[in-house]
């Protein structure tokens, strides 16, 4: 054969190299490609175990952050009812006291006007009295001295007789 | 001032004598006649064909880059099997230097053979392992200059194992082969065709190989067949080269196979995938 091509070596060589790849397949490249995939797949599994753990603790977090705001919500609901509520009362009891004001202020000026008409009434009749008593005075004075006078007049008129 | 002429005086002196132990070297390895050895012709003839240097194996004539083969495979079983026994079942979590170089290199080619055929690659990336260990051994093998007596009594030098032809088309017919069936199994009909269009491969691969590593043994048996040209140019770089050699033959070797063997199995995976969708 040209350039000394021997098949009987080729097969020979062949032969070595089958061997060789038989003994690496087994002593070296699958033990070392099992002991990195295991790892790969041990290092793969806690990262994906810590991605589902922090998926999970992202989800409480929405689930917290959901919860406050209806909380807040609620809160806020509440706050405005709670405030309508005293708005309603506080307007209540305003009306109230106003009617009760009112109402005070009424009989107030009633009674005041009671207690002004009985004075005056009262006043008219110390008037009427102290007219009377001035009148009557004021005719027993008069009346004496025309009694007097009259007497007078009659004696006088005895006197005559 | 006389401290510093004395120093300069002292260097010229140390020059001179640098000088003429060079000079005497030079003078004496042109004068002094070497012992009888082959003429170059006749080496780099011996270094590709290996007509004259042949080794018993077993009965059988065999050339001596079949013997270095051997020799590179039970080094490396030898290694794989401590490697097996002790450094393995101490493999830790957090890898320290020796067993990251170890996982360095199979994710290397496992890795090499998912990138190029994403889905079959469990076989693919033992035998790129295999071929890339092998290729880069055997080429740093030549490095040890290992000696082995031939048939007629003389010391040879044993080769790089792919630098023998038998060797190299060995490797390409194998890897070829390996490409074809795959094609067949996993491609079926458009497989096997995509691997026999490319019949020119296990040609091509074989003499790449060869050729590679024979071209750097044939420079470096020229260069350092003259003993002046070895001081020229120094054996470090030599080994450097061999080195740099060594590398770049187990890429191409298995980046191709790689390539092609993704190439064969491409068809079935396609259906695959549409059956899935």
């Amino acid at each position: 054969m040209p350039l000394n091509i021997d098949i009987q070596q080729i097969l020979l060589h062949a032969l070595n190299f089958v061997i060789l790849f038989a003994a690496l397949w087994f002593l070296l490249y699958k033990p070392i490609k099992n002991f990195i995939d295991k790892r790969e797949s041990e290092y793969k599994k806690a990262a994906d175990e810590a991605a589902r753990k922090l998926k999970e603790a992202d989800d409480a977090l929405a689930g917290l952050d959901s919860a406050l705001a209806e909380k807040e919500e609620a809160a806020k609901r509440e706050r405005g009812e709670i405030l309508a509520e005293a708005q309603k009362q506080y307007s209540e009891k305003i009306a109230e006291a106003e009617k009760e004001a009112e109402r005070i202020v009424g009989d107030a000026k009633a009674e005041a006007e009671a207690i002004r008409e009985k004075a005056i009434k009262a006043s008219k009749d110390d008037i009427s009295e102290l007219a009377v008593e001035s009148v009557g005075k004021a005719v027993m004075s008069s009346a004496g001295e025309a009694f007097e006078a009259f007497l007078a007049a009659v004696e006088k008129e005895e006197k005559h007789e | 001032m006389a401290g510093d002429n004395l120093s300069k005086k002292k260097k010229i002196i140390s020059a001179a004598i640098f000088a003429a132990v060079i000079i005497l070297l030079l003078v004496g390895i042109i004068l002094i006649p070497g012992q009888e050895k082959e003429p170059i012709k006749e080496a780099m003839r011996d270094g590709v064909l290996h007509e004259r240097a042949k080794i018993s194996l077993f009965g059988l004539s065999v050339n001596p880059g079949l013997i270095s083969a051997y020799a590179v495979s039970a080094i490396i079983i030898l290694f794989a099997i401590f490697v097996r026994i002790f450094a393995i079942p101490r493999f830790k979590e957090i890898p320290g230097k020796f067993q990251l170089l170890l996982e360095t290199a199979v994710k290397y080619f496992s890795g090499l053979a998912k990138q190029n055929s994403p889905h079959r690659n469990g076989f693919l990336g033992g035998y790129v392992f295999t071929a890339g260990v092998y290729v880069a051994f055997s080429t740093v093998f030549e490095l040890f200059g290992l000696q082995a007596v031939t048939t007629e009594g003389l010391s040879t030098t044993l080769p790089a194992p792919l630098a023998d032809i038998n060797g190299a088309i060995a490797m390409g017919f194998m890897s070829y082969g390996v490409i074809l069936i795959s094609g067949i199994i996993y491609g079926k009909a458009h497989g096997a065709i995509n691997a026999l269009k490319d019949f020119s491969l296990p040609i091509s691969m074989s003499f790449r190989l060869f050729g590679a590593l024979l071209s750097g043994a044939l420079v470096t048996d020229l260069v350092y067949h003259y003993l002046p040209l070895s001081f020229v140019l120094p054996s470090v770089v030599a080994v450097l080269f061999t080195l740099l050699h060594a590398i770049i033959q187990t890429y191409v070797l298995t980046m191709l196979v790689s390539v092609f063997y993704g190439e064969s199995t491409e068809e079935h995976h396609k259906k695959i995938k549409a059956e899935r969708k």
